[in-house]
């Protein structure tokens, strides 16, 4: 075969080189970076020096026991947080794709969180949490309920950034279940109709199951961005709650590199690998259900091929 | 959008709709209601709030609606006392720069990965995309350090820099431009025509929806961007607006009223743009949740 | 412009996709390249398009080696199945497009541009973007594009194939009324054997990367140069019964002499006796003796199906009498129209 001119040659070179620059600098180097920095002893950035090579700063991390308080809340907090919005999203989910009226006014109410700063956002809500003048526990007095403390300790604060939590990520969670709703073929439905079922009935022999493998991969994706929870502290209480209650994994490595003074960059680095090998198990049981579910629905496009043919 | 093929096939199903005041459907309506009053209550607070003064946001019981809607004191607070029109002039900064850095380098990448032939390509690309599960706060670390040794920190070259590409934008992208038929690229081949014409002349006018989708989704992930500007910059000079919000917690004092003005500045442009964009912004949206 | 092919082979990994393809193109010819799917007629284009270049041998437009120039340099145009319209641009900009390229000053551009649109009758809608247009009517831009730079060479692939069957008849008149207009050389790719014949000078048929015969389309159905050509062309498709040679007769394989005679065939070869449904005669007399299926009218004719040789065949018989099921009738064959190929290799015979 003839050779192609050199220019052709490099053509995808140049094409690729401001991406690839910038990636390497920004994101390759950083990934590696981290790793190296994770496993250096004593290690000073100014001056590049070090004592050791080992897992010391691992060792250093587990002991530490705002880590170990970090880890404790953050697990409570995905815990609660990603199966209550999983279940509420399955149900306005369904809702939002039946026939309905007003449907733009829903499309705007339910995703508009998605665009908006949650910042300013989480500034309304501890504007509504505000344990004297919110309005929250104003409509709690108003039902005869106690007031809840959002914004102090004793839980209060947990459960504050659990309901902004939930809130943020319903969304999404929404977004990813209708995707999964569409999926399914009409056909069932009308068979179920045929044979009478109720709307109850449907949803929970029909819709559930064939929802199934999206619920699953719902429930991991969000527990990945949910486990990286940090940001909504910072909005409602100006940092990790009250004396350092609400410490999370992410606000630790925050925490290790740009709040302490000098840096303890080993024990971010050490932390941040951590949580890169926590979201690398989901990330791979998110393909894993992502196959099946991919070769699940290719057996429900064959059944209901099949099921058509007999039909004829 | 999303319910389109739902409708077309659902369309001889109209039972529903022949018994529309049956209490099933009552009831949905009302969880729909009640859902949506969640969702939106604290903008809807955000917004009121604003416009009220002291003594009325102090008040219990609450009100639902501001005594005086036109009470602007609020806002002029904000704008006197942080220099919150600086802030906006750095977030469109920041935004027009990422922008046009970004979709320039994307668009070049997600071209180079679709249509030209090199060694490797695939490995390459799928090496690329196994990085995007790699959390953003594992890459900030040395991100900051990279900054500060440019001198670059505070700058606001710092809040663009880092965003010049992005290996899901180019995914979206190299998507669609997978999608043209190669016979396309082969009549412009045959005339002559050559790829960097192509792309510019051919590719890029037909991607305007999906150029939309990765601009609105780089716009609204700049513009919200908080925790990077908090780290990489921190003199009024060269804040953007949701640091400069977080910073007017602190230095503005507690007055919520004056923080949901402050607030109402922040969020409002991109509640503009999702009232134009919806469409553009939920397919994008939708896509991003399963990266990966 | 004269187009010659010497030993083409183009090997993908270890299939070979063309192997030993020569050919010689008139000038202002138009050849079709025929062949079922995966025969390499597709692969054959795009060589002569550049947009693959051959593994072995050499490509000649008039006197100039073509092999490895890049598409750009050859002079042709190029018309797609799926048309290739860009989606963005109107009519009008989509066949100035080339001329853009070319640098051509924009007001000629638009002049020559106009001129093709009139060309393929498409002046009426030069403003609108392909998705407002019929696919006949894209495809109709799709050759003025092709046509505006004044190609030496026009390819077309597949151009019918997403028409439906009345818009293929009328697209297929116009693409000959147009190439006749021009003079244009063009090679015209299709797997559709009626659309070959109907508008073609000479047809190049082929198979599994093997040209099979490269002839006028009547010399292409009269005389097939072996079984698979024979196969290919005509409908109904031609008749095959097995049969075997004994004495330079062809003997059925139920025993019967089937009358059809050859020369300097072995005794014992496996054959097969192919005949055309015109070339079947109803005669009473005739010791080949078969029974009648049914007979079915088709506008003025009457095709009539018999079993002969075991097999179900097809003739047209032009009987007032009328044939009931299971009648014996007598048939014999016409001079043309009947072939003799091998079993094995489809060599003809006869």
């Amino acid at each position: 075969m003839i050779k192609r001119p050199f220019f052709e040659r490099i053509k995808p070179l140049l094409y690729l080189l401001p991406f690839i620059v910038s990636v390497t600098i920004f994101t390759l180097y950083p990934i590696v970076n981290v790793i190296r920095m994770s496993f250096l002893e004593g290690y000073k950035y100014l001056t590049g020096a070090y004592t050791g090579i080992g897992f010391g700063n691992y060792q250093k991390v587990f002991a530490d026991p705002y880590f170990r308080q970090a880890l404790s809340n953050t697990f409570k907090y995905v815990l609660i947080v990603v199966p209550v919005s999983t279940v509420i999203a399955v149900v306005l989910a369904n809702l939002l794709n039946q026939k309905i009226k007003f449907q733009s006014f829903f499309q705007t109410a339910y995703f508009l969180p998605m665009v908006t700063s949650s910042l300013a956002v989480g500034l309304a809500w501890r504007f509504m949490f505000n344990d004297k003048i919110g309005i929250l526990n104003y409509v709690f007095s108003l039902l005869g309920m106690d007031t809840i403390p959002f914004l102090g300790k004793s839980g209060g604060n947990f459960l504050a950034v659990a309901i902004f939590g939930i809130w943020s990520i319903l969304p999404n969670t929404i977004i990813l279940l209708l995707s999964g709703l569409q999926n399914i073929d009409p056909l069932y439905y009308t068979a179920a109709k045929v044979d009478g079922a109720k709307t109850l009935r449907i949803f929970f022999r029909i819709t559930v199951p064939l929802l199934a493998p999206t619920i699953m991969l719902v429930v991991i994706i969000n527990s990945i961005s949910t486990f990286k929870m940090y940001h909504e502290l910072f909005p409602l209480f100006g940092g990790p709650g009250v004396a350092y209650n609400l410490f999370t994994v992410v606000y630790y490595i925050y925490y290790e590199f740009r709040v302490l003074t000098p840096p303890k960059y080993g024990l971010a680095a050490a932390a941040a690998v951590l949580l890169l090998i926590t979201v690398f198990i989901f990330t791979m049981l998110q393909r894993a259900v992502q196959a099946w579910s991919r070769r699940e629905r290719g057996e429900d496009v064959k059944k209901v091929k099949k099921h058509r043919d007999e039909f004829r | 959008m999303l319910r389109k093929s739902r409708n077309t096939e659902m369309n001889s199903d109209n039972s529903a709709s022949r018994e529309p005041f049956s209490f099933g459907k009552i009831l949905m309506y009302i969880i729909l209601f009640i859902g949506a009053l969640v969702m939106i209550f604290p903008f809807y607070w955000m917004i009121t709030g604003a416009f009220k003064s002291k003594l009325e946001v102090n008040l219990i019981p609450p009100t639902l609606f501001p005594e005086n809607p036109f009470n602007l004191e609020n806002f002029i607070y904000a704008f006197k006392t942080a220099p919150f029109a600086i802030y906006f002039r750095n977030s469109l900064i920041a935004l027009l720069g990422c922008i046009v850095t970004c979709s320039f380098t994307t668009i070049l990448a997600a071209y180079a990965f679709s249509r030209l032939r090199f060694p490797g390509r695939e490995v390459i690309f799928s090496l690329l995309l196994s990085l995007m599960m790699v959390p953003y706060e594992m890459i900030i670390i040395t991100n900051y350090r990279t900054i500060v040794n440019w001198k670059l920190h505070n700058t606001l070259w710092a809040l663009i820099l880092p965003f010049m590409s992005s290996i899901f934008y180019t995914y979206i992208l190299k998507g669609f431009f997978d999608s043209v038929p190669e016979s396309l690229y082969q009549a412009a081949k045959v005339d002559g025509c050559s790829d960097w014409k192509y792309l510019w002349r051919v590719m890029v006018p037909m991607a305007k929806s999906s150029l939309a989708t990765i601009i609105l989704l780089n716009a609204i992930a700049t513009w919200n961007s908080f925790l990077w500007p908090m780290i990489a910059t921190n003199s009024k000079e060269v804040r953007t607006l949701p640091f400069g919000l977080y910073a007017f917690m602190t230095e503005g004092g507690q007055r919520n009223e004056r923080m949901m003005a402050a607030s109402t500045i922040v969020v409002i442009p991109m509640i503009i743009v999702f009232l134009f964009a919806r469409k553009y912004i939920i397919s994008g949206m939708s896509r991003g949740g399963i990266k990966g | 412009m004269k187009i010659r092919l010497e030993n083409i082979v183009k090997r993908f990994d270890d299939n070979t996709a063309v192997n030993d393809f020569s050919a010689e193109i008139e000038s202002g010819e138009l050849v079709t390249l025929l062949g079922p799917s995966g025969c390499g007629k597709s692969t054959m284009l795009n060589m002569l398009s550049g947009i693959l270049y051959p593994t072995e041998g050499k490509i000649y437009f008039d006197d100039d080696d073509v092999t490895y120039m890049s598409s750009e340099k050859r002079g042709i145009g190029l018309v797609f199945q799926n048309y290739a319209l860009y989606p963005h641009m109107t009519v009008l900009e989509n066949i100035c497009f080339p001329l853009e390229i070319k640098r051509v000053p924009k007001k000629e551009r638009i002049e020559r541009a106009k001129k093709m649109a009139e060309l393929v009758h498409v002046e009426g809608m030069l403003n609108r973007k392909p998705g407002q247009l019929s696919g006949g009517q894209q495809q109709r831009v799709a050759i003025a594009r092709a046509l505006v730079k004044e190609p030496r060479l026009l390819l077309l692939d597949e151009p019918l194939s997403n028409l439906d069957a009345r818009l293929r008849i009328e697209m297929r008149e116009e693409i000959r009324r147009i190439q006749l207009e021009t003079g244009v050389t063009t090679i015209f790719v299709t797997h559709d054997q009626e659309e070959a014949m109907s508008i073609s000078d000479h047809i190049i048929l082929m198979k599994l990367g093997v040209l099979q015969q490269y002839d006028k389309p009547q010399y292409l159905y009269d005389q097939p140069a072996n079984c698979f050509v024979a196969d290919f062309l005509g409908n109904p498709p031609i008749n095959k019964v097995e049969g075997v040679v004994e004495g330079g007769k062809v003997i059925l394989n139920t025993g019967e002499d089937s009358l059809v005679r050859v020369e300097n065939v072995p005794d014992g070869t496996k054959v097969y006796l192919s005949f055309r449904a015109e070339s079947v005669i109803l005669d009473n007399k005739s010791p080949l003796k078969a029974k009648v299926v049914m007979t079915s009218v088709m506008g003025k004719e009457v095709i009539t199906s018999f079993v002969l040789g075991g097999k179900e065949v097809r003739g047209y018989m032009n009987s007032d009498a009328e044939l009931e099921r299971d009648q014996e009738i007598g048939i014999s064959f016409k001079k043309t129209g009947v072939f003799v190929f091998d079993y094995e290799s489809g060599e003809r015979y006869l």
